[in-house]
């Protein structure tokens, strides 16, 4: 038990007090719909956020995530909004559409950054702006809503009182967690991202290990995009603007750090519920929307320079010790 | 020996002769965009939209140089712009506004350098979490409202002389032009941004010069803000969203290497006319301006691409 107490990182700590300071000030905080409405609106973000970590655990960032859910969402919507009375079928081609969408930038970005070496800030950079203009070319600046309710049910229908994209979102983080914690793929990840001279060194195939992060990241995207259009019943040029900034957060929280190689995704799952449940509660103590937006800022910034300066000192206390040694 | 000059100066001046190419392809296939009896548009181009690109892209030029890039610069323009409506408002006192306008530029500059230089944050997500958070205080001070109200003497101090924007941006240009090639801190400038470490070793306090460098960045943005503040008439805390990848395409279409230690005036205002010319010929051609946000990212990606096809060819 200690071990495991150990392993869980000082930032969520810092966060999980957070949490106590609304489960006592803020009102109907801890009632059983709010919980679940914590869980469902940390679902989609938390899909993402597996991606998000997995570009940051190999030392690297995706920042198009919140354009290419924009154009997922967008594109999907249109082709279903296109059909006049819905099939299963129907639901699963626009689902496959959504994470097509999605899986074409994610292999935009990682033919460019894996295969050619392109800075990496700027290929995800560029291609968030050109996923956000897609999404506005084909959306004409309008509101896409009004789904069936059988597309809907996909994110919607209650389960055992859970809705179903709670479900959705812990099977696909289990499969990440398989794939990270388990598989030869996950620990070539964590070596590409400790060092990848060394990695390269010893034999991984670092092109190809950073190509399939980012087609994964991509992918992640462009199935949250969809989920986000089912759950929320309407999508728009800008649904998903700045889920790239929430999902980074979700990550340093849970102790994946910038430096890459260091965490887990299952941290980036804890983080993602922690951060919703603060944000939630922030809601609940009826902060406007724009001093959530400063909060949020100021929230997530003090946690990557708690992370940062955490970092470095680390680093010093581990020089300092060899030293001492020598 | 004489090969290499000859790829440098080609380098050097590929982006000219881009620019020219672009001005030469749009006055032919389009009627409005310019032709020898209609300068209508060349002058609109000239005097009321390059002055604008040209600060944002020579902004983030100094930045790339330096190995960072300034995303927070849509939110501070916007937050600059609804500071200078503010001060109008309380006192209709255009110097007073302009004082408050740079003061405000040259904070959220020091902030980026702060958490640059003292915390350690790499660039990109400094600038990133402060453009969420100085977006969001602009947001909390305006509201979702406007500012109208900015007296009878501030406007047309900048809108009296159709001159006076392009005046401003070219006199801002020439005290670069000069700090980058005359002053010793121009200097330090490329050397941090070359090699850091190098920098530091020879005597140079790489964290003060960064520092220094964020704030000027921060300056020249008050400048624009308080300019398009005065353009547009009207200051709102939803401007320049779309600035931050206008001035990203504009400094790397200009030259600017993403690797840091190359780049200045001259790359900046070129890449500016270059990505001026191409989104206002692309109105004329008819291409609805939704497009513009794809091109603007093609251009970043393309421009990385030529970039690292150069330095292949370079070793």
């Amino acid at each position: 038990m200690n071990d495991i107490l150990k392993k869980v990182p000082g930032l969520m700590w810092g966060s999980l007090l957070m949490v106590m300071f609304f489960v006592i000030f803020a009102p109907n905080y801890t009632n059983q719909r709010n919980i679940i409405n914590i869980l469902q609106n940390s679902a989609i973000i938390i899909i993402v956020s597996m991606g998000m970590g997995l570009t940051i655990l190999s030392g690297q960032i995706d920042m198009s995530i919140g354009g290419v859910m924009t154009a997922s969402a967008v594109i999907s919507a249109m082709y279903f909004a296109h059909i006049q009375s819905p099939t299963a079928l129907d639901i699963l081609v626009t689902f496959l559409i959504g994470i097509g969408v999605g899986s074409v930038f994610g292999f935009l970005n990682g033919i460019l950054i894996a295969r050619y070496k392109f800075n990496f800030w700027l290929v995800t950079f560029a291609m968030m702006s050109i996923s956000y203009g897609i999404a506005q070319v084909v959306t004409g600046g309008k509101v896409i809503s009004g789904f069936s309710k059988s597309f809907r049910n996909v994110t919607r229908f209650s389960l055992a009182g859970i809705p179903m994209v709670v479900y959705i979102a812990v099977i696909v983080s289990l499969l990440m967690f398989f794939l990270t914690y388990k598989t030869k793929f996950g620990m070539h990840m964590y070596a590409v991202g400790a060092s990848e001279k060394c990695a390269a060194q010893s034999g991984i195939r670092v092109e190809r290990i950073r190509f399939l992060i980012y087609l994964l990241s991509g992918l992640l995207s462009g199935f949250g995009g969809v989920l986000l259009v089912s759950k929320t019943n309407f999508a728009s040029a800008n649904v998903a603007s700045g889920q790239e900034f929430t999902a980074m957060a979700n990550v340093i929280i849970g102790g994946i750090s910038f430096d890459g190689g260091k965490g887990g995704l299952l941290g980036a799952f804890a983080g993602s519920i922690i951060l919703t449940a603060i944000l939630n509660g922030l809601q609940l103590m009826g902060l406007s929307n724009y001093w959530q937006q400063v909060f949020t800022g100021i929230f997530i910034l003090l946690i990557i320079i708690i992370d940062v300066i955490s970092q470095r000192m680390k680093k010093t206390k581990n020089t300092r010790r060899v030293y001492k040694h020598a | 020996m004489l090969n290499k000059t000859i790829h440098r100066h080609l380098n050097k001046y590929s982006r000219l002769l881009l620019l020219i190419a672009l001005f030469i392809f749009f006055s032919i296939f389009t009627d409005s965009f310019w032709s020898p009896t209609n300068w209508s548009n060349f002058a609109n181009i000239m005097f009321q939209q390059a002055p604008f690109t040209v600060l944002l892209s020579l902004s983030m030029t100094i930045s790339i140089i330096l190995k960072g890039f300034d995303l927070s610069m849509g939110a501070d323009i916007a937050l600059v712009s609804c500071i200078v409506g503010f001060v109008l408002r309380a006192s209709h006192s255009p110097l007073l506004a302009i004082l408050a306008a740079l003061g405000m530029g040259a904070l959220i500059g020091m902030g980026n350098g702060l958490l640059i230089t003292k915390v350690g944050i790499q660039p990109f997500i400094a600038t990133y979490s402060m453009n969420w958070i100085i977006r969001g205080i602009a947001l909390v001070l305006l509201g979702g409202s406007q500012i109208y109200d900015f007296g009878p003497t501030f406007r047309p101090l900048f809108l009296n002389s159709p001159y006076t924007f392009f005046f401003i941006a070219a006199v801002i240009c020439a005290i670069f032009s000069l700090i980058f090639s005359k002053t010793i801190f121009g200097k330090y400038i490329y050397a941090v941004g070359t090699n850091m470490g190098a920098a530091e070793l020879s005597g140079i306090n790489p964290n003060f010069v960064q520092f220094v460098a964020w704030t000027l960045c921060g300056v020249i943005l008050s400048v624009d803000a308080v300019m398009y503040t005065a353009n547009l008439g009207v200051a709102e805390p939803v401007i320049g969203d779309s600035f931050v990848m206008t001035a990203i395409a504009a400094s790397l279409i200009g030259g600017t290497s993403v690797s840091g230690g190359v780049g200045g005036v001259y790359n900046a205002v070129v890449g500016a006319l270059i990505l001026v010319v191409l989104t206002n010929g692309m109105i004329h051609l008819g291409v609805p301006s939704a497009w513009q946000q794809v091109v603007v990212g093609f251009v970043i990606v393309l421009s990385v691409f030529f970039e690292h096809l150069m330095n292949r060819k370079e070793d």
